[in-house]
């Protein structure tokens, strides 16, 4: 299981060559986020608007809240690199949980925007390399779906 | 313009609350969605899985109405979590 619950909290529970995919996609979205084109459809997506409709407001509601936004995303990804690196027999404190929970949604909506995505998914690859990509987003899902879980009990 | 007419139009301006909005996509998890609304505000089970239902099937929710700089704020938090909302007059 990615995520052990134990009586003194949460471990990760992941095995290494899983801890060394999840450090490669991890760095990419940190220089993403600092170098990345706002073109990117991946950007967009991470920093995505505030107002439909009313584009004076929304570029106002940008300027005030997109740097801190983007640290805030920056900061959580930096701390699940830190916590692949710590003794395993360390739980997770909250702030690292949460830190997990909100980069794995990044990791998620960034795989998706590169996949292409309809109103139904992100659209079935038919290149191998594409395929790859895919089945990492699934995976992702999964390491979530049980992130989630562990919390709400 | 007449004393009456500003203040009838401030008024009028200042009472239609505002709403922060949840838009459906196709990449959050169900269970992840309905926990961010339980975890930040504070909505019980049942009422966090209603919301996301309503994300999901409607395409749309509306998960907290008020002032602007109150939704302004959610928004702006339900950003962090990954969640694409919005900000809108609640007549829109």
């Amino acid at each position: 299981m990615p995520f052990q619950r134990r009586r003194d909290g949460l471990h990760l529970g992941l095995a290494e060559h899983e801890r060394g995919l999840l450090r490669d996609l991890v760095g990419q979205l940190v220089t993403l986020l600092e170098e990345g084109d706002h073109a990117d459809p991946a950007l967009e997506r991470l920093l995505p608007p505030g107002y439909t409709g009313d584009r004076e407001a929304e570029e106002e509601f940008r300027r005030l809240t997109v740097d801190d936004l983007t640290e805030g995303k920056v900061r959580n990804a930096r701390a699940v690199l830190a916590s692949l690196d710590v003794d395993r027999r360390t739980p997770l404190d909250a702030a690292t949980e949460q830190a997990w929970l909100r980069s794995l949604t990044d990791l998620r909506l960034t795989l998706a925007a590169r996949l292409g995505t309809t109103a139904e998914g992100v659209i079935a690859p038919t290149s191998d390399d594409g395929r790859v990509l895919h089945s990492v987003y699934e995976w992702l899902g999964y390491v979530q779906e049980v992130l989630v879980r562990s919390l709400s009990r | 313009m007449t004393m009456d007419e500003t203040e009838l139009r401030r008024s009028t301006s200042s009472d239609v609350p505002w709403v922060t909005l949840v838009w459906d996509d196709p990449v959050n998890l169900m269970s992840y969605v309905a926990y961010v609304f339980r975890s930040y505000f504070g909505f019980d089970q049942k009422e966090s899985e209603r919301l996301m239902m309503q994300v999901h099937t409607k395409g749309k929710a509306v998960v907290a109405t008020g002032a602007r700089e109150r939704m302004e704020m959610h928004v702006d938090a339900l950003h962090g979590y990954g969640l694409q909302a919005t900000v809108a007059r609640a007549d829109e």
